[in-house]
C-alpha cells in the first residue's frame, strides 16, 4: 500500500523537483534574489532611523506587495508550456507516462515555492533585525501575530500574481505577450481597487494598511472571526434579499454598519477577509488553466 | 495477428485551416519493424504525436495494445518509448540526472532504475560523458540520450521519429544497428523520409502522402509494386565505342531501348521479357566490346522506385482519392436506425 501511493506521487514530485531546479539555476531567480536583497539592504539603511518598526516593516513589503517586484513574480509564474523551447521540454515530459493534471500541478507549486521561497529568504531576515535590534526611534507594539499575518498577506498576493501568469501563459502560449497584458492589467486594477478602497482585493491599499495589521495581535483574532461570522450572515441575508428582489422584488437587508470600509484607520484589513479575496481568484486561476491546459493540443 | 497500433478514420484539423491527418487507417502489427514514410509535412509526426496523447484527434480515434490513446491515457504511454526529432533535453542537466527524472516520471523505483540507467548510459555510448550538461551535448550524443530516455521504462513499443535526423555516418549506423537489434523483442515504429533507412532496417511499411496512409503493408509487397524494367551500364570508354556498343545492345532482341548519358548507357527492356537473360545478352556486348565496365545499376533504388511510384499514382488519382464509401442511396437508415450505427 505505502509502495502503491510512492509509486503514485513519485511523477509529480519528480516534477516539482526538476521545475524547481530548474528554476532555482535560472539567471532571472538568481538576479531577483541580487536585486531583492540589495533593494531591502537600501530600505533598511534609509529608513532606519526615519520609520517605527511598522512602517519600516510596511516599507520593506512595499516592492513585493506594490511594484516592481510584481513584473519578476509575472515572468517567473508564466506557465511551463509558453514559448516553443518550453513547450518542446514539456512534450518531452508528457510524452511519459505522466498526466496532464500532475504536470500542471507539479509545475504550479514549485513556481509557489520558488517565489514564496525568494520573498521569504531576504524579508524575514530583515524583519527580525527591524523588530529586535535597539534602534533609535520610539518603539511601537509589533507584534508576532502581525509579523505572521503580514507575511501570509504578502504570500497570498504573490501566490494569486504566480497563479494568474500561470493561466494566462497557459491560455496565450506566448509568455511575452502573457507578462505585458498581466503587468498593465495588474497596474491598472491595483490603481482602481485602491481608488474605490477595496482592501482585501487593492495590493496599494494592503500594503497601507500593513503597519494597522503588523500592531494586531492573537486577542483581536477572536474579534475577527466573529466578525467573519457577521460577514457570512450578511452576505447570506444579501443573497437572499438580492434574490427576493430578483424574483419577488423585495429590498435588500442593510448593512451591518452601514460602512463596507473605514480608511481612516484601516481596521477593517483582517486576514480572513484577504485570504478570500486573495485565495479564491488564486483556486479560479489554477482552475481554468487546468481546464484550458487538459482540452488544448500540445 | 494482434495489432500493437491501430487508428480507426483518424483525423486531425488544426484551426480549421490544416488537415495534417486525413482520414487515416493504420494497423502496425506486434513485433514488427514499420516504417512511417512520407515527405516533409505528409503528417507523420501529428499521427505519433495523437498516439501519444499530445494532440486530440479532430475525429477518429487510435489505440495501442487495444488501449484507447488520449491526453491522461497513462497506460498507452506507459508502453511507449518515444524518441522526438532533435530531441530538446533540459541542458542544466547531466545525462544521469535527467535519466533518472525519466525513471521516476515512469514510476520506476530506485532499485530498478539505477542499474538500468547504467546499463542503457553503457549502451548508448555515453559513458565518458557523463560528467558533462546535456547543454554541451553535439546533436548526435543528444539523439542517443534520446535514445536511451525512451529505453528507461522498458516499453513494449518504440516510436522514433526521425531518428537518423541530423546525425553523422557513424551515428546513423549505430541507431540503425539499435533499432534491429530492438525490433527483435519489440515492436519499433520510425517515422522517417529516408529511403534508404526504411530500406535497411523495416519489414512493415506505411507511406503517407498529405495526410493519408496510400500504402500500409509488409515491405516485400510495397517493393512488388516497383516497374523494373530498365538498368544501366558504367563502362570506361570514349563516345565512340560508346555509341557503337549502345547501337549492339539496341540489336537483342529483349531490349526495348538504349541511350548513352556521359559514361553511361541506359538499357530499357521490353515488356515481358526474361530479366536475367536481357542482362546475360547484354554483358556478352560489352565484352565482345572489349570495353571496361564499371558497375551495374538496377535503376533507382528499389524503395525509392515503389514509394516515387505510390506518391506519383496518389497525385494522378485526383477526385477518386475522396473515400464516397457506399452510395448514399444504398446507405439510407431504416426509419429506426440511429445516426451512431
Amino acid at each position: 500500500m505505502g509502495m502503491d501511493i510512492k509509486a503514485r506521487i513519485m511523477p509529480g514530485w519528480a516534477i516539482f523537483r526538476h521545475d524547481l531546479g530548474s528554476l532555482a539555476s535560472s539567471w532571472l531567480v538568481r538576479l531577483w534574489l541580487l536585486l531583492s536583497g540589495l533593494t531591502t539592504l537600501f530600505l533598511l539603511a534609509t529608513q532606519w532611523r526615519l520609520c517605527d518598526d511598522s512602517t519600516l516593516i510596511s516599507v520593506l513589503l512595499f516592492p513585493y506587495l506594490v511594484a516592481p517586484w510584481f513584473f519578476v513574480v509575472f515572468m517567473l509564474g508564466v506557465g511551463p508550456v509558453a514559448g516553443a523551447r518550453a513547450e518542446s521540454l514539456s512534450d518531452g515530459i508528457l510524452s511519459r507516462p505522466v498526466t496532464r493534471y500532475e504536470y500542471l500541478l507539479a509545475s504550479w507549486a514549485a513556481r509557489i515555492v520558488t517565489v514564496l521561497g525568494s520573498f521569504l529568504v531576504v524579508v524575514v531576515p530583515a524583519i527580525l533585525l527591524v523588530a529586535f535590534a535597539d534602534r533609535p526611534t520610539p518603539a511601537d507594539p509589533v507584534t508576532t501575530y502581525g509579523i505572521l499575518a503580514a507575511l501570509l498577506v504578502v504570500c497570498l498576493v504573490l501566490a494569486l500574481e504566480v497563479s494568474l501568469a500561470f493561466f494566462l501563459g497557459t491560455a496565450l502560449r506566448r509568455q511575452m505577450v502573457a507578462v505585458a497584458l498581466l503587468a498593465i492589467g495588474w497596474f491598472i486594477s491595483a490603481t482602481v481597487l485602491a481608488t474605490f478602497k477595496l482592501e482585501e482585493l487593492s495590493p496599494i491599499s494592503l500594503n497601507q494598511a500593513m503597519p494597522a495589521m503588523l500592531t494586531q495581535n492573537w486577542d483581536e483574532t477572536a474579534a475577527q472571526t466573529d466578525d467573519f461570522v457577521d460577514y457570512l450572515g450578511n452576505m447570506g441575508g444579501w443573497l437572499s434579499g438580492s434574490s427576493d428582489n430578483y424574483f419577488a422584488g423585495n429590498s435588500s437587508q442593510p448593512k451591518k454598519d452601514g460602512k463596507f470600509f473605514r480608511p481612516e484607520d484601516y481596521a477593517d484589513v483582517t486576514l480572513w477577509k484577504v485570504a478570500l479575496g486573495y485565495g479564491i481568484p488564486t483556486l479560479l486561476s489554477i482552475g481554468l488553466a487546468t481546464a484550458v491546459f487538459c482540452r488544448r493540443d500540445l | 495477428m494482434d495489432a500493437a497500433i491501430q487508428t480507426d478514420r483518424l483525423t486531425k484539423v488544426f484551426g480549421n485551416r490544416l488537415i495534417a491527418v486525413n482520414d487515416m487507417n493504420l494497423l502496425v502489427p506486434q513485433g514488427a519493424i514499420f516504417g512511417l514514410l512520407g515527405p516533409n509535412g505528409a503528417g507523420k509526426t501529428t499521427t505519433l504525436r495523437l498516439l501519444l496523447g499530445l494532440q486530440r484527434p479532430t475525429a477518429g480515434r487510435a489505440s495501442v495494445f487495444g488501449r484507447d490513446c488520449g491526453p491522461n491515457a497513462v497506460e498507452v504511454r506507459r508502453s511507449i518509448g518515444y524518441l522526438p526529432t532533435n530531441p530538446q533535453l533540459p541542458g542544466h542537466l547531466r545525462p544521469v540526472d535527467y535519466l533518472d527524472l525519466v525513471g521516476q516520471l515512469c514510476g520506476l523505483p530506485r532499485e530498478t532504475r539505477k542499474p538500468r540507467i547504467a546499463s542503457l548510459i553503457r549502451a548508448v555510448g555515453l559513458l565518458s560523458a557523463t560528467g558533462q550538461k546535456i547543454k554541451d551535448f553535439s546533436t548526435g550524443m543528444a539523439t542517443r540520450l534520446g535514445i536511451a530516455a525512451s529505453l528507461v521504462g522498458d516499453p513494449p513499443l518504440l516510436i522514433w521519429d526521425e531518428p537518423t535526423a541530423g546525425l553523422d555516418p557513424a551515428a546513423r549506423r549505430f541507431s540503425l544497428d539499435l533499432i534491429r537489434e530492438l525490433g527483435k523483442t519489440r515492436t519499433v515504429v520510425v517515422a522517417t523520409h529516408i529511403l534508404g533507412d526504411i530500406d535497411e532496417i523495416c519489414d512493415h511499411v506505411g507511406v503517407m502522402h498529405e495526410g493519408r496512409m496510400i500504402f500500409s503493408g509488409p515491405m516485400r509487397d510495397m517493393k512488388r509494386r516497383l516497374r523494373r524494367e530498365e538498368f544501366t551500364l558504367e563502362v570506361e570508354a570514349d563516345t565512340a565505342p560508346l555509341q557503337q556498343l549502345t547501337g549492339r545492345i539496341t540489336e537483342i532482341e529483349s531490349v526495348a531501348a538504349a541511350r548513352v548519358t556521359g559514361q553511361t548507357i541506359c538499357v530499357q527492356l521490353a515488356p515481358g521479357r526474361d530479366r536475367a537473360a536481357a542482362l546475360s545478352d547484354v554483358l556478352a556486348k560489352v565484352s565482345e566490346a572489349n570495353l571496361p565496365l564499371l558497375a551495374i545499376h538496377s535503376g533507382r533504388n528499389e524503395t525509392e522506385n515503389a514509394y516515387l511510384q505510390l506518391l506519383e499514382e496518389d497525385e494522378s488519382h485526383g477526385f477518386q482519392r475522396f473515400d464516397l464509401g457506399e452510395s448514399p442511396l444504398e446507405s439510407t437508415p431504416p426509419p429506426n436506425s440511429s445516426l451512431e450505427e
